[in-house]
């Protein structure tokens, strides 16, 4: 397929998602509300019992810089990105099968990753702009102090990690296309990912065999180099190695996912499983 | 010689299905029921042509669309499919092939039957210059132009089920196969349909191949028609010729006035006619009611009136009742197709 083709399935794609989603409007109440909501809940479970002196001692004892609250809000933030991509990426897959046209898809010569990433990309904007505003209503309300050094760092940081959230999607998309009940493999992964990823606390709060697990997981290097770019001033060489991790979890995961999604698809056309919801 | 557009050889599909429910299906070892889907279906269909594949529910009809539209690979076996591979080609076969397979799903509900269009256009990466013509022309040829603006989740059963064809024809493929494309529509939305289907072959050049269960259908629309039964293909002919292996079995049914006693012997002796019997149910009783077999159905209806007359008898009503495709089924299965609730309406009321 061309790239121009891919293009044209994807924005598709996007745009398909995108009235479909409108015509369940009170959704977008629950997206904005649900963010805010838990920063909140996160942000008082410590204020409660605790101190921002406190948190500070702990902070630099465990190497993590900034206040308590922005550190929260950006830990929320790359976890709502993260939760879209989770229930946007593989899990279209699940809907179209629901709607009993995955099989329409598949008789169709699209690229199966053009249609994923029109789906992929109507996540980020379908959810950015609600986590966006659900943040800085936090960061108002509770009073994050952010600290921009570098815009044009900040932003690749962002859009590498969105980037490695997107081929972990992809990689997953797999196991929708073989099976109809890969959707407990999306709930799954939700609360590991939320607790190893150091949304919450520092990582380096862990015990050392546990953060071995965080360091293999892309977000969490992601929300180290979102929270690096928006709360202190490194340089491209500071970030290097961790911007480096996530193109290179990218291509692994991008290329597993291809490998595994065509062999997936051909197993399920053996197995009878397609047209299954 | 005519070009085919699609050659099945030897195609077997095999299913192999967990035995067990819930939990224990999960487990290793856990028994499988193995199922013959297909066994073994070698098939030619010329282009152009309208195939009718005829079957009851579980006969492997569906499997076999799916297989040549490339959503199944077969066990063994093999074939082509507009001059393409069809274990190894499935690209280029997808780019040339129209699918229908219907129900009430596979359309998105939420968007309108213009929107649900346009989006399968733009994965079929078709020119972008002629999209609106296209889908125009494709809403206009399946008779939405008045609700094509409506979301899907208002439309009736008839309404979906143009959708799909227009759906399936965006691309202009040069070969369709319809599933069942009729099930569940009213009389009048089948006939509506099946105008369509026919259109598209005579009017349009296009390969169709259609499976169904209602006899009438695959009778009226069907140059070839296949009978296909518990995964094997029984037979393939035209419609006429499958008829017309059963022709000695046509028979009439006479109803005189005046006949003379021992008639049915003269009857017998006719050009055409194979066997007369007296039949019990005479309509009335001044009347005789004879059940003749026909070998040759045009020698006999010349020579039956001419008997009648000669006999100085007066022809009340002459029924001739030839071999339906019904019969063929019943006498290459040893059972009729199985019918049910509205389906048998909607293929029986024409």
């Amino acid at each position: 397929m061309s790239v121009t083709g891919f293009g044209r399935a994807a924005w598709a794609s996007f745009i398909k998602s995108g009235k479909v989603a409108f015509t369940y409007s009170p959704w977008i109440i629950n997206r904005v509300l649900g963010p805010f909501l838990w920063v909140s809940l996160a942000v008082y479970a410590y204020t409660g019992i605790s101190t921002e002196a406190n948190v500070q001692q702990r902070f630099h004892e465990v190497g993590v810089s900034g206040d308590f609250t922005t550190f929260l809000i950006l830990g929320q933030t790359v976890f709502s990105f993260f939760t879209a991509m989770n229930w946007r990426s593989g899990f279209a897959i699940q809907r179209e099968r629901w709607a009993g046209t995955w099989e329409l898809i598949l008789l169709s010569p699209v690229n199966r990753f053009a249609f994923l990433t029109g789906e992929a990309l109507f996540g980020i904007v379908d959810s950015g702009w609600s986590v966006l505003l659900a943040m800085a209503v936090a960061a108002f309300a509770f009073g994050a102090g952010f600290t921009l050094g570098s815009p044009l760092l900040a932003f690749v940081a962002l859009t590498l990690t969105l980037l490695a959230m997107v081929s972990l999607g992809f990689f997953f998309a797999s196991f929708y296309v073989l099976s109809r009940s890969a959707g407990p493999l999306s709930m799954a992964i939700q609360a590991p990912v939320r607790f190893f990823s150091g949304t919450q606390f520092p990582v380096g709060a862990l015990p050392a065999a546990l953060q071995a697990v965080s360091y293999a997981i892309p977000i969490t290097w992601g929300l180290g180099a979102v929270r690096a770019t928006l709360t202190g001033e490194p340089t491209w060489s500071d970030l290097a190695p961790t911007l480096g991790l996530l193109v290179a979890f990218s291509v692994v995961f991008l290329t597993v996912g291809a490998i595994l999604l065509k062999r997936m698809e051909h197993r399920s056309k053996v197995n009878g499983t397609v047209h299954l919801f | 010689m005519p070009t085919p557009a699609i050659e099945a050889r030897d195609i077997r599909k095999e299913f192999y299905r967990r035995k067990e429910r819930g939990w224990r299906r999960l487990l290793p070892g856990a028994p499988k029921e193995h199922t013959v889907a297909l066994g073994g279906v070698s098939l030619t269909v010329n282009e152009g042509e309208l195939f009718g594949l005829l079957g009851p529910n579980g006969a492997g009809k569906t499997t076999l669309v799916k297989i040549l539209s490339t959503l199944l690979v077969p066990t063994s076996g093999g074939g082509t499919v507009a001059g393409h591979d069809l274990l190894k080609e499935g690209d280029a076969i997808r780019k040339k092939v129209g699918v229908v397979l219907g129900g009430e799903r596979a359309l998105y509900w939420r968007l309108t039957a213009r929107e649900n269009l346009r989006f399968f256009y733009e994965l079929y990466n078709l020119p972008r210059a002629e999209r609106q013509h296209r889908i125009d022309s494709l809403i206009d040829l399946v008779g939405l132009k008045d609700r094509a603006d409506e979301r899907v989740e208002g439309y009736s059963k008839g309404m979906k089920q143009r959708l799909h064809l227009a759906r399936g024809l965006l691309h202009d493929p040069e070969i369709l196969l319809l599933d069942e494309p009729s099930i569940g529509l009213d009389p009048g939305a089948a006939r509506e349909l099946r105008a369509l289907v026919r259109g598209l072959t005579v009017k349009q050049g296009k390969t169709v191949v259609l499976t169904t269960h209602y006899l009438y259908e695959a009778d009226v629309l069907s140059d070839r028609v296949g009978i296909i039964s518990g995964g094997k293909l029984l037979t393939v002919d035209s419609p006429t010729a499958l008829k017309a292996r059963l022709a000695d079995r046509s028979s009439v049914r006479l109803v005189t006035r005046g006949a003379p006693a021992g008639f049915e012997a003269v009857l017998a002796k006719l050009p055409g006619v194979t066997q007369a019997a007296v039949a019990p149910e005479a309509p009335a009783p001044d009347q005789q009611a004879f059940r003749v077999l026909v070998g040759d159905p045009d020698e006999a209806g010349r020579s039956l009136p001419l008997a009648v007359a000669n006999a100085k008898a007066s022809l009340l009503a002459m029924e001739s009742h030839t071999p339906s495709l019904e019969d063929v089924f019943l006498e290459l299965t040893g059972s009729t197709l199985t019918l049910g609730g509205n389906e048998v309406r909607s293929g029986e009321d024409e």
